[in-house]
């Protein structure tokens, strides 16, 4: 019973009034704020959530993509290098070929001027040879010819001259 | 000019000798007139120095006319071409002479050339093939070519019949290198 009335001696029983009204009137009039916080707040966290599980699925998305991309790009580095491997094989017979008709070419040109060396000397030699002769002839004519001979020949161009139609077979030239 | 002018006095010479039916003895007198110039042409040079007196070269003219036995007609005109002062022409004027009297005439000049001089004979023979080919009167002169091998060459105006040995060396020379 002493601590009941200490109790309200010590006015503690309009403290606890005061408080309780206090308490009473924050709820009253901070309930539908803070619902309606709680509310929002609930719905921003779902629909933080929803964009994350968005962004998630963007990201597996996308790394899927990256990945099926490094996967591509391992194929295509796969691919370039064949293909480089086959275009330098290309090259190199091609080269090979070019070098091998420029080989075929040079060889060819040899023989064509080795062929006409030849036929070059040969004509020359052959000239030469007709040249001796001719002068040969020439000489032993000279020195055998007589009068006689003289006098046939004569003879035998007056008659091929009298008979002939035409200048140019007997020598004639204007 | 010389040629052109040589030319003109070449053809009034001819005109005047046709006219007067002189054309053959006209000819025969230049021919000698040539021969002299051609054996000693001195005699021409003289006539045509115009430091000497033209009195005096005309009588050395007609002397020289009176001696060839040229006819008056013919050593008047030599004095018109010497008083003209175009007597340096005279050689000029008496190879165009021949060529147009050959023309009128019908004459062929030929050259027949041998190792030796051809005889007379040689000479005849060719102006009788010539003639008879030719159908023109043929006056054949010869010439004697050391050079040559042998055979005949026959020089017929600008055409030159060849039966030379070389002639026949180059056929087969040709022959030789074709085979």
């Amino acid at each position: 019973m002493n601590l009941w009335n200490d109790f309200f001696d010590a006015g503690m029983h309009w403290r606890i009034i005061n408080f309780s009204l206090f308490v009473g009137m924050l709820v009253y009039f901070l309930r539908q704020p803070l619902r309606n916080f709680w509310s929002s707040r609930a719905q921003g966290v779902e629909q933080d959530m929803n964009e994350s599980s968005q962004l998630l699925r963007q990201a597996e998305e996308e790394n899927r993509a990256l990945v099926k991309r490094v996967n591509e790009l391992e194929q295509e580095v796969t691919r370039l290098i064949k293909s480089m491997e086959e275009e330098g094989e290309l090259e190199r017979n091609k080269m090979l070929e070019e070098t091998d008709k420029v080989v075929q070419r040079i060889r060819q040109d040899a023989q064509k001027i080795a062929e006409q060396e030849i036929r070059r000397a040969r004509e020359s030699l052959k000239a030469e040879t007709v040249n001796l002769a001719v002068e040969l002839a020439e000489k032993i004519i000279r020195e055998k010819i007589q009068d006689q001979d003289q006098g046939r020949l004569r003879q035998k161009y007056l008659d091929d001259l009298s008979q002939s139609q035409s200048a140019s077979s007997l020598g004639g030239v204007g | 000019m010389k040629a052109s002018l040589s030319r003109r006095y070449a053809r009034a010479l001819i005109k005047l000798a046709t006219e007067e039916g002189l054309l053959e003895r006209f000819g025969q007198e230049i021919d000698r007139l040539g021969a002299l110039v051609q054996s000693d042409p001195t005699w021409v040079n003289v006539l045509s120095d115009e430091l000497l007196s033209h009195s005096g070269r005309e009588a050395a003219l007609v002397e020289i006319a009176n001696r060839l036995g040229l006819h008056p007609e013919l050593r008047n005109f030599l004095l018109i071409v010497l008083k003209k002062e175009r007597f340096s022409f005279l050689p000029a004027m008496i190879r165009e002479f021949g060529r147009y009297r050959d023309e009128i005439l019908g004459i062929v000049r030929v050259t027949v050339a041998e190792p030796k001089m051809p005889s007379s004979e040689v000479i005849q023979k060719v102006e009788a093939v010539l003639s008879q080919k030719l159908k023109k009167k043929v006056i054949a002169t010869g010439e004697a070519r050391p050079q040559m091998i042998g055979g005949i060459l026959l020089k017929v105006g600008h055409v030159i019949y060849d039966g030379s040995i070389q002639r026949e060396l180059e056929h087969m020379k040709e022959a030789l290198m074709k085979g």
